[in-house]
């Protein structure tokens, strides 16, 4: 195993200095092979390419990102803040579940956290600002509630999972559906016994408070309908996940030009989508060449025989990723994060029989845990974009959903079945 | 220099244009291939093959774009860490990391994409598609990329050179 510490030392150096996750993943790979074996490089680099970009899985990936894109250019998520307004102002802790409620719905649709929670936050962070709403409970439920968007169907995270560890992305999908809603029901907890004492918001979302409870909500509904299609083309079995993510984008389509009757409106989603496809397509295809490397060089085998031979058990192991990922959380994106650790933790949750689509849920927790921990969670710095509050105060607004995070994590770890009860039932 | 940034952006943003259509053709391709088969009872051969050779030309040909627009994730801390002097030589140096690997990748692909149409190699699907038709894409996206990585060590060492 003398080329494991190798590689980490440069995949680190290289990410260290600013080289871009993927190249820094790619260029690990292939010095490791250079080295220590003599094969073609060229055809294993081509073939981690070819392989990569035209799996069918992917087809999923892109075209969720392209609904995403669109639904952003159309402007949905205004609409859904004044729906939501006028019920969850009547909630203690008042219009901050429009973060929580917003988010979930929006991560029915939206697969990112980060998206998530850019587009609720500009829409309900100076809203609830004008309101006279505590800025740590705004920017801290928003931080919070974002995560949802990694865990609830369509997950962009669960897909790449899915596709490195060959696992069912629906099965993926199904089991994020009960912790997320387990996290939501938190975070509204939280805010409801913790946030209580808030501005009435009766002003709220622009005057749609005095348009009554129902009219707003009824604007909202081509996107709940949107939500509710792709979720029973999903678990209905009716589809695969490139036909449900199909129906999602020819859903947005019909939404966007239903709100704001441009063409153009389409083009700019296509347009906006298809950078964050190629950023994840190339990170997919960095991690494919590491894990090349890794298989090449008898790596996996000897992690999977180390492990097993280390006598850890499978809780001394998970807690151990639950350290290793928290911490390294804090000074990286999740999911390069995950790419990057993946090959090496393959084998060991083979040998230790963890279930990949229980593991899969796991990992996703800790680096939701990890997007609102500073220095470098990707929610924070997406907040403090839009409303310039400093990193710290965010996080210190954000650390009770944290609490909720951990708490989850115990749960799953302590009742597997909260994970795997769903897949199961619906198989 | 100037010249060779212009082209690089130029080229980037055509290219993502292209991925862009390229996105819409995918949305046709397994439209057709969805209700093709769901309500009117006919299999396209060619949906599934092409979908994913066009997706794969999507990310390649969008990828320049999204690395000259810095959407490629790269770890920020250190390089907010560091100093100064420090933090310009480094850049420098990651961004000359960036073009060697693109230019690897590049390389790798091209030669795979000229081995197919030399060996006149064909796809296992159906449309039996000559293969060097989505590799040329792939190849002609990482060629693209090579010259964006370019574009950003050039425009590093411009700024390492006035001291910015």
């Amino acid at each position: 195993m003398v080329a494991v510490p190798v590689i980490l030392v440069l995949l680190f150096g290289l990410l260290a200095i600013g080289v871009i996750v993927p190249f820094a993943l790619a260029a690990s790979g292939m010095v490791a092979l250079e080295i220590y074996k003599s094969l073609p490089l060229e055809r294993i680099v081509s073939a981690a390419v070819w392989d990569t970009v035209t799996t069918p899985e992917l087809l999923a990936l892109s075209l969720f990102i392209l609904m995403a894109e669109i639904l952003l250019a159309s402007d949905a998520a205004r609409l859904l803040f004044r729906g939501l307004a006028p019920f969850s102002r009547r909630l203690p802790g008042g219009l901050l579940h429009v973060n929580v409620i917003g988010c979930a719905i929006f991560a029915a649709v939206c697969g990112s956290s980060a998206a998530t929670a850019a587009t609720i936050g500009k829409i309900s962070v100076p809203q609830l600002k004008a309101l006279g709403y505590s800025s740590r409970w705004s920017v801290g439920s928003l931080a919070g509630s974002a995560t949802l968007g990694l865990l609830i169907p369509p997950s962009i995270i669960l897909i790449i999972y899915g596709v490195l560890m060959q696992t069912s992305i629906i099965s993926l999908f199904l089991a994020g559906i009960v912790p997320g809603l387990l996290l939501a029901l938190a975070f509204s907890t939280v805010l409801a016994v913790f946030a209580r004492r808030q501005p009435d918001g009766a002003a709220a979302a622009g005057g749609a408070a005095e348009e009554g409870l129902w009219k707003p909500l009824l604007r909202t509904i081509p996107i709940l309908l949107l939500a509710l299609a792709v979720i029973v083309a999903l678990y209905g079995g009716y589809a695969s996940p490139t036909e449900a993510a199909l129906v999602g984008v020819l859903g947005a389509i019909l939404v966007a030009l239903l709100l704001t009757r441009r063409i153009a409106t389409l083009a700019e989603g296509f347009f906006a989508a298809v950078r964050p496809i190629a950023m994840l397509g190339l990170i997919l295809v960095g991690a494919k060449i590491l894990t090349a490397a890794f298989a090449y060089l008898g790596i996996s085998r000897e992690v999977a025989a180390y492990i097993g031979g280390s006598g850890f058990s499978k809780t001394e192991f998970l807690l151990l990723i639950l350290v290793l990922f928290v911490a390294l959380g804090c000074v990286m994106d999740g999911l390069s994060l995950l790419v990057m650790t993946l090959p090496l933790l393959a084998p060991a949750l083979v040998t230790l029989n963890i279930d990949p689509v229980w593991f899969g849920i796991f990992a996703v927790i800790l680096i939701e845990i990890g997007q609102i921990t500073p220095p470098v969670g990707m929610n924070l710095f997406v907040i403090r974009g839009m409303t310039g509050e400093p990193i710290s105060a965010i996080a210190a607004g954000a650390w009770p959903f944290m609490a909720c995070l951990l708490a989850l994590v115990a749960a799953i770890m302590t009742v597997p079945e909260i994970v795997l009860f769903l897949p199961g039932a619906l198989k | 220099m100037a010249c060779l940034r212009r082209l690089a952006a130029a080229l980037a943003k055509a290219l993502a244009v292209t991925a862009a259509l390229g996105l819409l053709i995918l949305v046709l391709l397994l439209v057709v291939d969805l209700f093709g088969r769901n309500l009117f009872g006919f299999t396209t051969t060619f949906a599934n093959e092409w979908s994913s050779f066009v997706n794969g030309a999507v990310i390649m040909l969008a990828a320049p774009l999204a690395l000259l627009k810095g959407e490629h994730i790269r770890v920020e801390l250190v390089l907010m860490l560091r100093s100064r002097r420090l933090g310009r030589i480094l850049t420098l140096l990651a961004d000359a990391i960036c073009v060697l690997v693109a230019a690897y990748l590049c390389y790798a692909v091209a030669a795979m994409a000229w081995e197919s149409l030399v060996n006149d190699r064909r796809s296992t699907w159906v449309m039996r598609t000559p293969l060097w038709i989505p590799q040329a894409a792939l190849a002609a996206g990482a060629a693209a990329l090579v010259l964006a990585a370019l574009h950003h060590l050039l425009s590093s060492f411009v700024s390492t050179g006035r001291g910015r």
